[in-house]
C-alpha cells in the first residue's frame, strides 16, 4: 500500500477543487432528473385522483333527483324502510340521552348519586315506582318509533304513483339512471381526454428538461473523466472504501495510529476493539467530522468514481453516498418520524431560499416527491403507522431504526453504523440484525459498523477489523478474529511485557 | 345503494379555517376593522389604541426574525435593539436629508446595511454559542447605542430623529402625476357606495391611517412568508440544526449557511421593521434602543411559543400592546402608572412559569380543559353511558 506522504493522494489542489464542483454540478443535475421523473408518475395519480373525487361528487348530485322518482315508485313498505334507516339513528340517539336524562334525575331524587354524578357505591336499584316510570318512557319511545314508521308508510303510499303513471315512471327512472350514467361516462372521458392531455404536455415539459439536464449531465461527466484520470486515486474494483495510513491525534493523544484496511463492496464490516480503542474516531475521520491528521480515505461511489473524502467538507459526505448513525441515537425531537426522515433527503431539495419563500410550484411538487419516497422507506423499515408522532418517547430500538431509515432515504451506498445494538434488549437486537441484513441485500448497500456485542459482530460480519489503542491488531473472517492471540490479550488483559509491545 | 358520505365536500369555511394562512388573515381583519371602526367614528378606538396596536405590528415583524433566530435555529442574541434602532436611524437620515431618495431606496438601503451586520454576526456564531454569543451581541447593541447618542449629524443624538411626513405618500400627493389622477378617479368612484364613501372619502383618511392599512397588510404578508419558509426544507433544516448539530452535518446541512441564514433573516426583520416604525411614529430617540428592547423581544417570542407565528404576535401583544391598548384607559393603572409593568412581569412570570411552551401549548391545555369541562357537565346531567 502506498504510503501517506504520496503525493499521488494530495494531487493538484485546483484540480481536485474542480473535481468537487464537477461532482456537485453533476449530483444536482442527477437529483434533479430524478425529481422530474418522479413527478410525472406522481401527477398521473393525482390527477387520477381528482378525476375520482370529482366524478364521485357529480354522480351523488346526480342520483339525488333519481332517488326521489326511485321512491315514489317502489312498494311503500320498501320505501319506509329506505328512509326510516335514514332517520331512525337520530331518533335513537335523541331518545337514548332522554331516557338517560329520567334516569338521571330519578336517581338523583332517591340519593343514589354523589356530587359528580355518579352513581355511590353498592346502591344501584332504583325503586319500583321509578323503574316504573323509566318503563313507561321506553315504551313511549318505542311508539314513537312506530308511529315514524307508520307516518313514513303514509307519506310513501300516499306519493306512490297510480298504477297508470308507473309504466311511465319506470321507463322516466331507467331512462334517468341511463342518462345519469351516459353522461358520467361522456364526462369521464371527456375529463380522461383533458387530463391525458394536460398530463402529456406536463411529461413532455419534464422530459425535455430531463434531456436539457442530461445534455449537460453529459458534458460534466466527460470532463470528471478527464479529471479523474489526472487525479490518479487508485481503488480496486471490489473496495469500496480504503483506510491508507489514517493518523489522528488530540493534543499528544494518538487516538488513530496509521491504520490501514479495506472494506469491499457489499460486504458487512465490523470494526472491533476494546473501549477507547478510537474506533468511533474512525468513523468520525471517515464522515470527516474530524479532519484526519495524516493519511488518506479513498471512497468508491456508486457510480464507480474514487474520491479522496479528506478534500470534502463534512457535510458534503452525505451527497457522496457515506451516512452514519450515532452511538446515541440523533433524531431531531421537535420533528415528526417522517420528517425526520425529509431530513436526511435536505440534499435532495434543489429549489432555491425565493422559490421556498413564495411556496412556488416547483417546492410543492419537490415535497410530494420526496415526501412520497419518505413513506416508502417508513413503509420499508416498518415504521410507517408511528410516522406523524414525535420520536421523543418511542421506544430504543425505533429510534434505532428511525435512524437507520434515514440513512437509506438518503440513499446511502455505504451506510456507517455507530454501535447499533447499544441499549438494546435482546429482541430488538435480533429484529434490527434482521433489518440490518435486509437492508444490505435489499439496497446493494456496503455496511461498516462498530459494535461492542461480539455475538452480532461474529454473526452479522463478513470481514472484521480488530484494533486497539488505534492500532491495527488483527484482519480477518469471524473465525480468524476469534482465534487471534493479539485480539484475545485485547480483550481479556495481557502480560505488562505484551502490553508494551503492543502501544510501542 | 351507494355510500356517498366521503364524498361530500367538507364546508368551504370549514375549509378555509383548517389553511395555515386562516389565523394570519384573521388577526389582518381585525387590525383592519379597528382600523376602519376608528374612520366610521366609533369613539371605543382611539387613536392611541390604534399607535398602539401600530407599535405591535412594527415589533411583532422583528418578532418574526427572531423566531427563525430562536425558535428554529436555536440561536440566542441579545443585539435585536441595535438592528432595528439602526434601520429606524437611516431611514430618518434618508428621509430627512436625502429627500431625492425613493422610499423603496430607503428600505433597500437599510436591508442591505441588515445584511451586511448580519453576515458579521453570523460569522461570530460560528465561533461561540448559548449565553456567550448574546453577550457578544449585547455588546454589539451596546455599540450601536452609543452610535445613536453621540454621532449628532446621523441620529441627532438624544433629541432624537424626526421626519416631517409620511414619505410614501409624497408620490401619491404630488399634483399633476399619472398616479394621482388615477387615483383621484378610483376614489371618487369608490366614494359612491355608501360605506365605503366615508372610509376612503379622501378627506377622512389621512396618511397615518393609510400607512396603518399598509402596515396591516405587510404584517399578513410577512406572516406568510415566513411560515412558509419554515414549513419548507430550510426550516426543519434549521431545527435539525437546533436539536442536534451533529446529525445535522451528517444529513448534509451545512451549520455555517444556515447559522448565517437565520441571523440574516433576524437582522433584515429587524433593519425593516425599523424603517416601519419610524416611518408610523415619524420620530425615534436612542433610549427606545437599550437592553429592555431586545430582552422585551425575547420575552414576546418565548410567550409566544418560539416556532408559532400567531404566538409571535399574540406575545408582542402582551409585551408592548398592553399598555397603550388596554391599561392605559383604565384609571387606576393611569394613576400608578409603574404597576402596568408589574402587571405585565407578571403575566409574563406566570406565563413562562406554568406554560413554557408559550401561549401556543396556552391554547392546546385550554381546549383540553373545555372538553374535559364539557365531559364532566355531561356525566353530571346524564350519569354514565352503559
Amino acid at each position: 500500500m502506498a504510503k501517506t506522504t504520496d503525493p499521488r493522494y494530495f494531487g493538484d489542489k485546483a484540480a481536485a477543487k474542480q473535481r468537487r464542483k464537477l461532482f456537485e454540478q453533476i449530483e444536482r443535475l442527477e437529483s434533479e432528473i430524478r425529481l422530474a421523473q418522479e413527478t410525472v408518475t406522481l401527477q398521473g395519480s393525482l390527477l387520477e385522483q381528482r378525476r375520482g373525487r370529482k366524478l364521485g361528487l357529480r354522480r351523488a348530485n346526480m342520483l339525488r333527483p333519481l332517488d326521489r322518482l326511485r321512491l315514489k315508485l317502489a312498494s311503500p313498505e320498501e320505501a319506509a324502510n329506505e328512509q326510516l334507516a335514514d332517520r331512525l339513528p337520530a331518533l335513537k340517539k335523541r331518545q337514548r340521552l332522554a331516557y338517560r336524562l329520567l334516569r338521571q334525575n330519578l336517581r338523583r331524587k332517591e340519593g343514589l348519586l354523589d356530587k359528580a354524578g355518579r352513581l355511590k357505591d353498592g346502591q344501584q336499584a332504583l325503586s319500583a315506582a321509578a323503574l316504573k316510570e323509566l318503563e313507561a318512557l321506553e315504551t313511549a319511545h318505542k311508539l314513537e318509533q312506530s308511529s315514524l314508521y307508520n307516518s313514513l308508510l303514509e307519506n310513501a303510499k300516499a306519493r306512490l304513483l297510480p298504477q297508470a303513471e308507473r309504466e311511465t315512471g319506470m321507463s322516466r327512472y331507467r331512462q334517468g339512471v341511463d342518462d345519469m350514467e351516459g353522461r358520467l361516462k361522456r364526462m369521464e372521458a371527456r375529463q380522461l381526454e383533458k387530463d391525458t392531455k394536460s398530463l402529456a404536455a406536463f411529461e413532455k415539459r419534464q422530459l425535455e428538461k430531463v434531456k436539457r439536464y442530461n445534455a449537460r449531465l453529459k458534458d460534466k461527466q466527460a470532463k470528471l473523466r478527464e479529471s479523474e484520470s489526472q487525479a490518479e486515486h487508485h481503488l480496486p474494483e471490489d473496495v469500496i472504501l480504503r483506510l491508507d495510513g489514517l493518523s489522528m491525534t488530540f493534543g499528544g493523544l494518538k487516538a488513530v495510529d496509521n491504520l490501514s484496511f479495506d472494506v469491499k463492496h457489499g460486504e458487512i464490516f465490523g470494526l472491533i476493539g476494546p473501549n477507547g480503542a478510537g474506533k468511533t474516531t474512525v468513523f468520525n475521520c471517515i464522515t470527516q467530522f474530524y479532519k484526519p491528521t495524516a493519511g488518506s480515505i479513498l471512497y468508491r461511489t456508486r457510480e464507480g468514481n474514487v474520491l479522496r473524502l479528506n478534500n470534502y467538507e463534512v457535510h458534503k459526505i452525505i451527497t457522496k453516498g457515506i451516512v452514519r448513525t450515532f452511538q446515541n441515537v440523533e433524531v431531531i425531537g421537535e420533528l415528526s418520524i417522517l420528517e425526520n426522515l425529509l431530513i436526511a433527503a435536505h440534499p435532495q431539495y434543489n429549489s432555491s431560499l425565493w422559490q421556498q419563500i413564495f411556496n412556488t410550484r416547483k417546492v410543492r411538487q419537490e415535497e410530494q416527491v420526496i415526501r412520497q419516497r419518505a413513506l416508502q422507506v417508513l413503509e420499508y423499515c416498518g415504521l410507517s403507522a408511528i410516522r406523524d408522532l414525535p420520536p421523543v418517547g418511542q421506544p430504543y430500538g425505533v429510534l434505532k431504526r428511525i435512524e437507520l431509515a434515514r440513512t437509506l432515504m438518503a440513499g446511502a451506498n455505504l451506510i456507517i453504523l455507530d454501535e447499533p445494538a447499544a441499549g438494546l434488549n435482546d429482541q430488538e437486537t435480533i429484529e434490527l440484525t434482521r433489518l440490518i441484513r435486509r437492508i444490505q441485500k435489499d439496497y446493494d448497500a456496503t455496511i461498516f459498523l462498530v459494535e461492542h456485542n461480539m455475538g452480532l459482530v461474529m454473526d452479522l460480519c463478513d470481514n472484521i477489523c480488530a484494533i486497539s489503542f488505534g492500532k491495527k491488531l488483527a484482519y480477518g473472517t469471524p473465525g480468524e478474529i476469534q482465534n487471534d492471540q493479539l485480539v484475545q490479550d485485547a480483550y481479556l488483559g495481557t502480560s505488562e511485557a505484551q502490553l508494551q509491545e503492543v502501544t510501542a | 345503494m351507494q355510500n356517498h358520505a366521503s364524498l361530500q365536500p367538507e364546508s368551504a369555511v370549514r375549509r378555509a379555517l383548517k389553511h395555515p394562512f386562516a389565523g394570519f388573515l384573521l388577526i389582518g381583519l381585525l387590525l383592519l376593522s379597528l382600523q376602519v371602526l376608528s374612520i366610521l367614528g366609533v369613539d371605543f378606538v382611539k387613536s392611541s389604541m390604534l399607535n398602539g396596536f401600530a407599535s405591535v405590528m412594527v415589533y411583532s415583524i422583528v418578532g418574526y426574525g427572531f423566531t427563525f433566530l430562536l425558535g428554529y435555529a436555536g440561536l440566542a442574541s441579545l443585539g435585536t435593539a441595535g438592528f432595528v434602532g439602526l434601520g429606524a436611524y437611516i431611514a430618518g437620515y434618508l428621509i430627512r436629508e436625502q429627500p431625492q431618495v425613493p422610499y423603496l431606496g430607503v428600505i433597500l438601503g437599510a436591508v442591505l446595511v441588515s445584511v451586511v451586520l448580519g453576515v458579521a454576526v453570523g460569522f461570530i456564531s460560528l465561533r461561540i454559542e448559548g449565553i456567550f454569543l448574546a453577550i457578544v451581541t449585547l455588546g454589539l447593541s451596546e455599540i450601536f447605542y452609543q452610535i445613536f447618542n453621540n454621532w449628532l449629524g446621523f441620529t441627532n443624538g438624544s433629541m432624537g430623529s424626526s421626519i416631517s411626513k409620511y414619505p410614501i405618500f409624497q408620490f401619491f400627493q404630488n399634483e399633476g402625476n399619472w398616479l394621482s389622477a388615477l387615483n383621484a378617479d378610483w376614489f371618487a368612484r369608490v366614494s359612491e357606495v355608501p360605506l365605503l364613501k366615508a372610509v376612503f372619502d379622501m378627506k377622512t383618511l389621512d396618511a397615518r391611517r393609510s400607512f396603518y392599512i399598509l402596515l396591516v397588510v405587510i404584517t399578513v404578508g410577512l406572516m406568510m412568508l415566513t411560515y412558509n419558509l419554515g414549513k419548507s426544507s430550510t426550516g426543519r433544516a434549521m431545527l435539525a440544526m437546533k436539536n442536534s448539530s451533529s446529525a445535522a452535518q451528517a444529513m448534509g446541512i451545512s451549520l455555517l449557511k444556515y447559522r448565517l441564514l437565520a441571523f440574516l433573516m433576524s437582522t433584515i426583520f429587524a433593519g425593516f421593521a425599523g424603517v416601519m416604525f419610524m416611518s408610523y411614529f415619524k420620530f425615534s430617540t436612542p433610549t427606545n434602543y437599550t437592553i429592555i428592547f431586545s430582552l422585551n423581544i425575547l420575552a414576546a417570542v418565548l410567550i409566544g411559543g418560539s416556532k408559532n407565528l400567531v404566538g409571535t404576535f399574540l406575545g408582542c401583544l402582551i409585551v408592548f400592546g398592553l399598555t397603550p391598548i388596554f391599561l392605559q384607559d383604565i384609571p387606576f393603572f393611569r394613576d400608578n402608572s409603574w404597576v402596568i409593568n408589574v402587571t405585565i412581569g407578571t403575566i409574563i412570570i406566570l406565563i413562562v412559569m406554568f406554560y413554557p411552551g408559550g401561549l401556543v401549548q396556552l391554547g392546546q391545555k385550554l381546549k383540553q380543559a373545555i372538553h374535559r369541562l364539557t365531559a364532566k357537565r355531561r356525566l353530571y346531567k346524564y350519569g354514565e353511558d352503559d
